[in-house]
């Protein structure tokens, strides 16, 4: 008994597990790493430092098993969502998030579109979708962050240092997608894009988990290829909703996690046409400017030098006698 | 919804910290602005509200950024915003966010409030300030511009970005910037009392300007906010807000203005209007932050 919770030897009764294989050879700087897994294509997926990864994310196979949210709860030892303001169920879905968080970076949406005036709900359908951080190629939430917190790394990827950022929170609102919220430690979060595993030359654990491929992981150009054709298949098979997402640089400069869905993008929660934050900046620095300059004007006008009579009081409210300018009262009368 | 609705915002939950980190950091840069202008711009009979001005900026400005450092999720890390972390002491700036922005403006404005206000309290205003010292008068300028800066960043701050109503109309900064000044103006004329008249009127002057422009351009941000903004203000018990605003912050004191004799004078219409003016003030700053927020923020 004594030695129950002794880890020690529990570890040398314990039944010895084989060493599980590297996957991928060891990375090299400026050398290709490669990684494999099994929701990553049947191909090895080979990276390098200084290329563009991301995630293409095939939202028509999946099947909403949230294998993901799992994997990747797991692999950043994420915490459950126990703090009140974030621990919601829907009660009328599968969804159990509903939202992405400091401390979920992965989440299924599941967009459920059925009559409900009819019983047999023909037509209707379940649309699902692995949300992620964007990795955008010109990322707001970088473009804002007054600490330097938010970096781009060697893979294209956007990434929080939680030991730089001070919780400002400015993140959050610079978002175009809403992905950004605080966590427990009062520090923003997001996804990492699994930074740890990529320099291992390991496919992030969201994409590693899929057990459908909808969530592919490579290098951008290689995805941009996957996409097209995946898209031209189903076109070709008359879902002629299907459509990319995010694929080209149409906004944003381009989203490293681009996806393919097949109703517009605010069915799905995304905006039609995300923007850059800074695209307000010009107008609003330059009616601040105007405004400072009006200011300025008009306080020159006023605080110009004027005559004090002789007879006038040091201070407000004593009797005063008759002044160079009239006072309102004066005017009044 | 409108089609131009962005379904993902998320809100940053910056509450009453902000708030009043919002008004006070706008009615600290408006009173600095107002004893700057009147050094530089006043004549010798201004002595006493600059000197008013310059024993009130420094202490506000430390109050003001105390309200954002306890908001922030690591309040030890508030360094951060001026300092590169990781390459201590490079400066962090950046200039095109307007919160690495602000972070300047607050350094070069705690610089000026700060030599003015040593200079008031342990030589009286006769170290810089003295008359005919060009120091005391580049001190003003640079504490003036970046007061004017102070009251209006805020307002290009929640202007820069995603955020319904806030990233909805660029008028937000003006509209920040007349109202900090107004504020701050009507701050010192409840404090001045014993200031000449003409300084009180001059004050009194400068006000009912910038409520003009204040007004004009809260005009402009209403109707200027868009389908998306304008439901999420004429929807919500915001509107609420924005009509006090309207008439307990701007209407009543430019009434009082206009005939000082209903509050029986003009001293005490200037006073009234100043209150009135700092009310307002406070709740535009509620207003536009609960907008996306909801009012408990």
């Amino acid at each position: 008994m004594k030695n129950l919770f002794n880890l020690e030897v529990l570890a040398q009764q314990a039944p010895q597990i084989p060493v599980q294989p590297q996957v991928g050879a060891a990375p090299v700087p400026g050398q290709p790493v490669s990684a494999t897994g099994t929701g990553t294509p049947s191909y090895p997926v080979t990276f390098q430092r200084g290329q563009p990864v991301g995630f293409f994310t095939d939202t028509t196979v999946c099947i909403g098993c949230k294998a993901c949210e799992v994997a990747c709860k797991e692999w950043n030892q994420l915490p459950a969502e126990l703090d009140p303001a974030h621990f919601k169920l829907s009660g009328q879905s599968y969804d159990n998030t509903l939202e992405l968080s400091g401390t979920t970076f992965r989440h299924v949406k599941f967009i459920e579109q059925f009559d409900l005036a009819d019983p047999n709900r023909v037509g209707g359908r379940w649309l699902m979708l692995s949300d992620v951080c964007k990795h955008c190629v010109q990322a707001g939430c970088l473009e804002v962050c007054p600490t330097g917190a938010i970096t781009r790394t060697e893979f294209d990827t956007v990434y929080i240092q939680q030991d730089v950022c001070n919780g400002c929170r400015y993140c959050v609102v610079g978002c175009p997608f809403g992905v950004i919220q605080m966590n427990e430690e009062g520090v923003a979060g997001k996804c990492t894009f699994c930074y740890d595993r990529l320099q291992a030359g390991l496919t992030p654990a969201c994409a590693q988990a899929c057990p459908t491929a909808s969530i592919q992981f490579g290098p951008i150009s290689q995805l941009q290829q996957n996409a097209d054709a995946r898209l031209a298949t189903l076109q070709q098979a008359g879902r002629t909703q299907a459509r990319l997402y995010g694929r080209d640089d149409a906004f944003l400069g381009g989203l490293n996690s681009f996806y393919l869905i097949e109703d517009s993008p605010t069915v799905y929660g995304l905006p039609e046409a995300p923007h850059l934050p800074s695209k307000n900046l010009p107008a609003s620095g330059g009616f601040g400017l105007v405004a400072a300059v009006l200011a300025g004007i008009a306080g020159m006008i006023a605080f110009r030098k004027r005559r004090m009579d002789p007879g006038e009081p040091a201070a407000v409210g004593a009797p005063a006698s008759p002044r160079p300018r009239t006072s309102p009262e004066e005017r009044e009368a | 919804m409108p089609p131009d609705f962005n379904p993902s915002y998320a809100t940053p939950n910056w509450g009453w910290w902000i708030v009043l980190y919002f008004f006070f950091g706008g009615v600290t840069g408006g009173v600095y602005f107002a004893a700057a202008w009147l050094d530089l711009f006043g004549d010798a009979n201004d002595r006493p509200a600059v000197r008013i001005g310059h024993r009130l900026a420094f202490p506000l400005i430390l109050l003001s950024a105390l309200f954002l450092i306890v908001d922030l999720g690591k309040p030890d890390r508030f360094w951060h915003m001026l300092f590169e972390s990781e390459r201590f002491p490079l400066p962090m700036i950046k200039l095109y966010s307007p919160m690495s922005l602000g972070s300047l403006i607050l350094f070069f404005f705690g610089a000026a409030s700060f030599l003015s206000f040593v200079d008031e309290v342990f030589a009286r205003g006769r170290l810089f300030h003295a008359p005919g010292n060009p120091l005391g008068k580049i001190i003003s300028a640079v504490g003036a511009l970046a007061g004017l800066a102070l009251a209006g960043y805020t307002g290009m701050l929640v202007n820069v970005t995603n955020e319904p109503v806030w990233g909805n109309s660029p008028w937000i900064s003006a509209l920040f910037l007349f109202s900090g000044t107004s504020t701050g103006v009507a701050l010192l004329l409840l404090l001045a009392r014993r200031v000449p008249r003409t300084t009180f009127e001059k004050l009194s002057e400068a006000d009912g300007y910038l409520m003009v422009f204040e007004l004009i351009t809260l005009v402009l941000f209403l109707v200027t906010l868009g389908a998306v903004g304008s439901r999420f203000i004429f929807n919500t018990p915001v509107a609420i807000l924005f009509g006090v605003v309207l008439i307990v912050g701007l209407v009543l004191p430019l009434f009082l203005h206009w005939r000082p004799t209903l509050a029986g004078g003009m001293r005490t219409a200037a006073t009234l209007s100043a209150v009135l003016v700092l009310i307002g003030g406070f709740v535009l700053r509620w207003a536009v932050l609960a907008s996306p927020q909801g009012l408990g923020l």
